[in-house]
């Protein structure tokens, strides 16, 4: 458990040595622990999740998309259970042919999730190991991504 | 991908696992030397669901994501939301939410042991363990009138009080179910031909369980003390005082004693839980949605659960998304099931406690026609209904 | 002539009647129903009534049979007919109660062919349904065969050596007060002969199906779980005779009730056992077989010898 002055002196801590990288930060109340969400530029999350699994012992708990209107959103969400902090990191991706590069080479817990994204938000994940359907059939159509705003169901 | 050797399908039905998942194994003999693991069987689109209904229905709907954590899924929501409001639940509702969450770690630990045993063909201990996990049932239909999905979560407290009558009963259960846990766990770990069957049997490392990212009894049972409720206490557990039993071996047995473990850890806690309630409130009101995001983590049975809510200020959440433990402990499974025996596969599967409802949460494949179709809502509620006539 | 005629009259009504197929089916059925009800009772369950095993012979035997296409369609059909009547024959060479109704020089050696048949039948079967489960049970069932029927021939052979004699009825006495451990080793291969825990190996039902059975349903399927309710009381029945018969009470009927009596505590003690565990894996039990009942079974063998040398 971290007390709220922590985790602002590791949220500053963070910012400061992704100088330019991380481009804001901010806190969330969670139930007594602390929860703290940074926007990171899109070619710059892999090296601030590295350090936040290598260096941290964080341990990535899941990857959300969101859809908004003009950009897809993908919320890497960390636990820091030896500090106590759960650390969310935000990327912006353009809406057609959204792309990310893979996490599943530096930590396989992230193989399944990203599999996953790919199925249901079309978001395709350069680098992915083994990049197979995970939760659709096989005989799904190419292009079809349920929970993408535009999915009207397959014919 | 076939090696040499033969392949040994486990499921997508197999009397083994409960729940529709794929393991291909391809053994050598009765060696297995690779495996690939397919989910998706039971996928309901609930994440899809849950954009389409009000912030209180989706804590029903996330209720029916598993039948046995089936508490721990509408707390983790209704903490995202309350992270989302800012909202604090009155100190009486937190110490029912912890009760709540221990009960269920208890008769969700004594489910597991028992199915444990049936795999390894031990049904005297499945038989037994089922019948002490009665009495907590017992208790649960006792508090909140139901003995599976109790409806006890809101957002901003609890729907139901516990009163001063349930307190005897509670602590009864608790002597009942501390006495028949030490019971079962000395017939379990003393005998030597059970012993045999789960020491050494397949070891997750402390590396590979940290790679993986695992969660919960299996990550603890690698000798990684992860626990939600002390990382990152909710509910009422920084007010109450409990150990996190952690194990280093990583083998289906250090799996079985930190379950163990824990249970009798739960019946103390929900004793002190009992005991120290104060009274008041159960709940407060909310007015109006505000855009924004939270979080919710709880500590499931299996594990860390992990919700996430994205909100726009309308009556509908803009994104929920859903984490079961399971999810993070399957893949983990490959490491653990190469270079053991085929007959240790099916108890080495269940030493994660896989919930696959939880893992997968509508595609509907018409194989007759040759079409695929996704279904509406509305389009299943109706065939539902039409087959209920026909019976 | 006539006595020929009669001779086989009279083995005719053995092999139908008595001890042959009608009797052992019957008190077949009834020890299963005494196993289940017992395991049932072990694990806090109620358990089934006593008409209950009939009951599912009778609804398997009424059922139709469905034979894989890539079966081997002979093999399929014919191994559990030929399990069940080696049964039959075997039942005329086990003592009941002191009495065999066939008695031939080297009976012994006959009997141990005619019990082996059933497990060699099983690999077959396994074998001959095409499916991966029934291919790995039949070649768990093939190692663990080869382990426990060593121990009961030694056993046999063991009793054999004692008497001078290769004539069942010879054999038959209250001998595990000189050959215990013989007793204990053979009591485990019956165990692991039967398929009850802890030898619940070839049709480890979470881990392969049902093994050999997979493929198997309605009457072959019947046939079989026939074939096994009779070797229960085949089995238990010869552990009685060779190390627990007697004392006769002169009345051979009553001889016959406390042969069963007998039998029930048989079957009593294999619940007990099968309960208290969980199943092995296969090399533990081909271990626990090579090392510990072998070791048993020879222990005795050799002091048989020794015996027979001094005297």
């Amino acid at each position: 458990m971290a007390c709220s002055k922590d985790v602002e002196r590791f949220a500053e801590d963070l910012a400061a040595r992704f100088r330019g990288k991380i481009l804001e930060w901010y806190l969330k109340p969670l139930a007594e622990a602390s929860c703290v969400y940074f926007r990171v530029e899109k070619g710059s999350l892999k090296q601030v999740a590295e350090v936040l699994f290598k260096e941290m012992d964080g341990k990535l708990s899941t990857i959300s998309a969101v859809e908004h209107a003009s950009f897809f959103e993908l919320v890497y969400h960390f636990t820091l259970s030896r500090q106590g902090i759960l650390v969310n990191l935000k990327v912006e991706l353009e809406k057609d042919r959204p792309e990310m590069p893979s996490l599943a080479p530096l930590m396989k817990g992230a193989n399944y999730i990203e599999r996953e994204i790919r199925d249901l938000f079309g978001i395709e994940f350069p680098g992915h190991p083994e990049p197979k359907r995970l939760i659709l059939p096989d005989g799904w159509p190419e292009g079809k991504h349920p929970l993408r705003s535009d999915y009207k169901g397959v014919e | 991908m076939p090696k040499e050797g033969v392949l040994i399908p486990i499921g997508p039905y197999h009397p083994a696992i409960k729940e529709p998942e794929f393991f291909k194994l391809i053994v050598e003999g009765e060696n297995v030397v690779d495996a690939d693991i397919r989910i998706g069987y039971n996928h309901r689109g609930i994440e899809y669901l849950a954009q389409r209904m009000t912030y209180h229905q989706v804590t029903f709907l996330v209720e029916r994501i598993c039948g046995i954590c089936s508490n721990i899924h509408p707390l983790c929501y209704v903490q995202a939301v309350e992270s989302i409001l800012n909202l604090k639940p009155p100190e009486r509702a937190l110490y029912i939410r912890s009760i709540i969450e221990e009960l269920e770690r208890i008769h969700s630990h004594l489910l597991w042991l028992g199915v444990g045993g049936h795999v390894i063909g031990f049904d005297t201990l499945l038989m037994w363990t089922w019948k002490l996990r009665e009495y907590v049932l017992d208790v649960f239909e006792e508090i909140t009138g139901n003995r599976q999905s109790y409806a006890m979560m809101k957002i901003g407290g609890v729907r139901r009080d516990i009163r001063a009558e349930h307190r005897q009963k509670i602590l009864k259960v608790m002597d009942e179910v501390e006495r028949g846990v030490k019971q079962i766990a000395a017939m379990l770990l003393e005998d030597p031909v059970s012993r045999a069957r789960l020491e050494g049997v397949g070891v997750l490392t402390k590396e590979e369980a940290g790679n993986y990212c695992v969660v919960g009894p299996t990550a603890r049972a690698s000798g990684l003390p992860i626990d939600v409720r002390k990382d990152f206490p909710h509910a009422a557990y920084s007010m109450l005082s409990f150990e996190v039993p952690v194990r280093t071996e990583g083998d289906v047995l250090a799996k079985t004693i930190v379950r163990i473990e824990e249970m009798l850890q739960s019946a103390e806690i929900v004793r002190q839980a009992v005991d120290a309630m104060p009274g008041g409130d159960i709940e407060v009101e909310f007015k109006e949605m505000v855009p924004g995001e939270g979080v919710g983590v709880a500590e499931a049975p299996r594990g860390e659960d992990f919700h996430y809510v994205v909100s726009d200020g309308t009556n509908y959440p803009k994104r929920h998304k859903v984490r079961a433990p399971t999810y993070m402990n399957l893949p983990s499974l490959k490491p653990q099931l190469i270079g053991y025996s085929l007959a240790d596969a099916p108890i080495i599967i269940a030493s994660i406690d896989p919930c696959l409802c939880c893992t997968d949460r509508l595609s509907v494949v018409d194989r007759r026609e040759g079409r695929r179709k996704a279904y509406s809502w509305d389009e299943l509620v109706y065939l539902s209904r039409r087959k209920t006539r026909r019976r | 002539m006539e006595a020929v005629l009669t001779t086989i009259g009279f083995l005719t009504l053995n092999l139908l009647v008595y001890p042959g197929f009608a009797f052992t089916a019957a008190v077949g059925l009834f020890l299963w129903w005494e196993l289940r009800k017992l395991t049932a009772r072990f694990q806090w369950r109620v358990g089934p009534p006593v008409y209950q095993t009939f009951a599912d012979l009778l609804k398997l035997l009424s059922k139709e049979s469905i034979v894989p296409a890539e079966a081997n369609r002979l093999l399929f059909v014919s191994a559990p007919i030929i399990a069940l009547s080696s049964v039959c024959v075997a039942a005329l060479l086990v003592p009941v109660a002191g009495m065999v109704p066939l008695n031939f020089a080297g009976d012994v050696i006959v009997l141990i062919y005619l019990l082996i048949m059933p497990s060699i039948m099983i690999v077959l079967a396994g074998s001959a349904s095409a499916n991966p489960f029934g291919a790995i049970g039949s070649s768990r069932e093939m190692n663990l065969a080869i382990a426990y029927e060593l121990a009961v021939v030694v056993c046999l052979l063991t009793l054999c050596l004692d008497a001078g004699s290769l004539h069942i009825s010879s054999i038959v006495g209250f001998n595990f007060v000189r050959y215990p451990l013989a007793a204990v080793a053979l009591f485990l291969s019956i165990m692991a002969k039967l398929c009850l825990n802890p030898f619940e190996i070839p049709e480890a039902k979470t881990e392969i199906m049902a093994g050999p059975y997979t493929e198997y349903s309605g009457r072959l399927l019947g046939l079989f779980k026939l074939t096994y309710a009779m070797l229960l009381f085949i089995l238990s029945s010869l552990l009685v005779s060779l190390f627990f018969h007697g004392p006769s009470t002169g009345f051979y009927p009553l001889d016959v009730l406390v042969h069963l009596a007998k039998c029930m505590v048989a079957v009593f003690l294999m619940a007990v056992v099968s309960a208290v565990n969980p199943r092995l894996r296969i090399d533990q039990a081909l271990r626990f077989f090579w090392s510990f009942v072998f070791a048993l079974a020879l222990f005795d063998f050799v002091r048989a010898f020794i015996f027979s040398q001094l005297f």
